[in-house]
């Protein structure tokens, strides 16, 4: 269910709310109502215009799909903590949640505006779709979290020392049908650090620490078949420009071999596909047939840049250097990718490698 | 600055010796008759954050605002005092002046240390140990008008016995700058009221000490205020609370701090403090 609240006017006695939704089938939706910290506002009008800019996004979308709801500013209004969109969903028959990123009062002291949304491009049918703040012209990427009949994942290596909290948590969400939204871990003291919580995903997550002492480390890391899922992750991610938290935590080994993203954390400033790959080229030291093979499909894609990608491989290896200064022979692996990384000749010839 | 409207705080454990300078109780009676000679409204805290986020302060001419702190048994009842004899509860004064006076709009709000545990503690370190530090009187003030509100889990007082991991140093409110430590002190508390209370009660926090981190007012609170439900917090900052003022650090003046006698607080309550 596509829909977005775009912008929240706060005036002397009302707040207008503008956005746009769509059903499933791409079906104007049938009723709106606005809900303040879960309890209905009524509204004094609410009205429905064509939105194009949707539309060439979600083409099958019908017209009119924007809104602009005209509600009270009552106190209720003024203090709640969220206001939300209800709406009812023909197509699925259920109703759905457009949510607001602010409150009214604080809406308020940015100027009566939240960010307004300008939708880039739906991202293969994975129902991911990528939107720029005009305000911060910043992009981000979006995902519908509230899929009926589907299971929610946390990121479940979070802090192994807190088996408590992971049964708990696990025991709370997983496997609640309606389970949405971002999810802030107790214990987490990095600011609003917070865990979109999709889909349950089956598999397996590598050791939390970089140990290369583990048994996992190393070859199996990125295994040839998984490195096209991760190329063609890093080109769409490189093409919303959009960023996330991409490092080995965050793969799900998948019983079938594929991998999995997860944690996935909206507004997160950018970076490019030169780190990530560079991130990828580094962990995969002792296979370098994976090696080429990535640095192949990501020049056949053209999603990396030479310099950039040099830059970024010299600092990765150096970091793993530092990491790993205590195991001579890993260490040893590092220092030779970063020398390659600092002499231009010796650069060229790897960069050859991949062609 | 435009409407201004200052909010009393008052400490019902400042009970002993009848001096105004040196009771709460002996001050908040004498400060009633004042507001009641100046012609001031009280206004309940709740609306007076309510006409701020509306943008509606204006309305609030004329009025003050009242608030206890830690919410000792002395806010609710009469306590017979093994030293100094019967100490009037706070609610009592109210009641007492509102009977005497036919106003009807006497109103205070009560912030409450929540945590079970630690008003066992501070009642033992900071008072006599003799059981003046419940919340069973919680629901019964609530029907009867006066609000309650959150005044943190356990204070992060320096006399506890068991600290909280991630609350900083003890006696201060400052290190209350993470999600947990907030989550803890702010959340729960509001959770453990509400169970007392009922859904959504406890909507206004007062900061233990005044104190507060930027984290807290500026992360925390603006952005987990579907978990904690709070709409306003107050500090102890000796101002009036105006129009532009933060809903999350609203300043309020404390008896026996920013005024000692009812001409010191007339200054106040005429704005010239």
């Amino acid at each position: 269910m596509p829909g977005y609240i775009d912008d929240i006017l706060r005036m002397e006695h009302h707040i207008r709310l503008t956005g746009w939704a769509i059903c499933a089938d791409g079906a104007p939706v049938s009723t709106l109502s606005v809900q303040a910290d879960g309890r209905d506002i009524s509204g004094i009008e609410c009205q429905r215009f064509p939105r194009p800019d949707v539309r060439q996004v979600f083409p099958h979308a019908s017209q009119p799909c924007g809104f602009s709801i005209l509600i009270p500013l009552t106190p209720l209004v003024a203090t709640c903590g969220q206001l939300c969109v209800r709406g009812w969903d023909e197509a699925e028959g259920r109703a759905f949640f457009l949510q607001t990123e602010a409150a009214p009062a604080q809406v308020s002291r940015e100027r009566h505006h939240i960010s307004r949304i300008q939708v880039r491009r739906r991202l293969r049918r994975r129902g991911y779709y990528g939107f720029s703040t005009l305000k911060e012209d910043r992009a981000h990427l979006c995902r519908q979290a509230r899929r009926p009949g589907k299971r929610y994942t946390i990121k479940p290596d979070y802090n192994g020392d807190l088996p408590a909290t992971y049964r708990r948590l696990h025991e709370t969400y997983l496997g609640h049908p309606d389970i949405h939204g971002t999810l802030y871990l107790p214990g987490f003291r990095e600011r609003r650090h917070g865990l979109n919580i999709l889909e349950y995903v089956e598999g397996e997550i590598l050791p939390w620490s970089e140990d290369p002492a583990s048994p996992a480390y190393g070859g199996r890391l990125i295994p040839p078949d998984t490195c096209e899922t991760v190329i063609h992750l890093s080109e769409a991610l490189n093409l919303l420009e959009v960023h996330t938290d991409f490092y080995w935590k965050n793969f799900v080994f998948r019983p079938d071999g594929s991998v999995a993203i997860i944690d996935w954390e909206a507004m997160e400033p950018c970076t490019d596909s030169n780190e990530r790959l560079a991130y990828l080229y580094c962990l995969m030291f002792n296979h370098p047939e994976w090696q080429n093979t990535l640095l192949g499909m990501a020049r056949s894609r053209g999603i990396i840049q030479e310099e950039n990608f040099r830059i970024q491989l010299r600092q990765k290896s150096q970091r793993f250097l530092d990491q790993w200064a205590d195991h001579p022979t890993l260490a040893e692996t590092q220092a030779g990718i970063h020398r390659q990384a600092s002499d231009h000749r010796e650069f060229q010839r790897l960069w050859k490698k991949g062609c | 600055m435009g409407v201004t409207v200052p909010v009393l705080t008052y400490h019902s454990m400042r009970a002993g010796h009848d001096a105004y300078a040196e009771n709460d109780h002996t001050a908040l009676t004498e400060d009633l008759e004042l507001i009641h000679r100046l012609g001031l409204r009280i206004l309940p805290l709740e609306t007076l954050v309510e006409h701020l986020l509306l943008g509606r302060l204006h309305e609030c001419t004329g009025s003050v605002c009242l608030s206890f702190d830690d919410g000792p048994d002395l806010d609710w009842r009469d306590i017979p005092h093994p030293q100094f004899g019967l100490q009037k509860g706070m609610a009592r004064i109210l009641r007492e002046f509102a009977s005497r006076t036919k106003r009807a709009d006497v109103h205070a709000t009560a912030f409450v240390i929540a945590g079970p545990e630690a008003r066992r503690t501070l009642d033992r370190t900071c008072m006599l140990g003799l059981g003046w530090w419940e919340d069973n009187w919680w629901p019964q003030a609530r029907q009867q008008g006066m609000s309650i509100g959150n005044h943190s889990w356990d204070h992060n007082h320096a006399t506890l016995t068991h600290f909280t991991p991630g609350c900083g140093e003890p006696g201060s409110f400052n290190g209350i700058d993470s999600y947990s430590a907030c989550d803890l002190q702010i959340r729960q508390a509001a959770d453990y009221i509400d169970t007392r209370l009922g859904h959504r009660q406890c909507r206004l926090l007062a900061y233990p000490f005044g104190e507060y981190s930027e984290y807290l007012i500026h992360e925390y609170l603006p952005h987990h205020q579907h978990e904690h439900r709070q709409i306003a917090g107050f500090t102890t900052a000796g101002e009036p609370v105006h129009a532009h003022a933060n809903r999350w650090c609203l300043p309020r003046f404390v008896c026996g701090d920013h005024w000692r006698s009812p001409e010191e607080l007339a200054s106040i309550l005429l704005g010239r403090a």
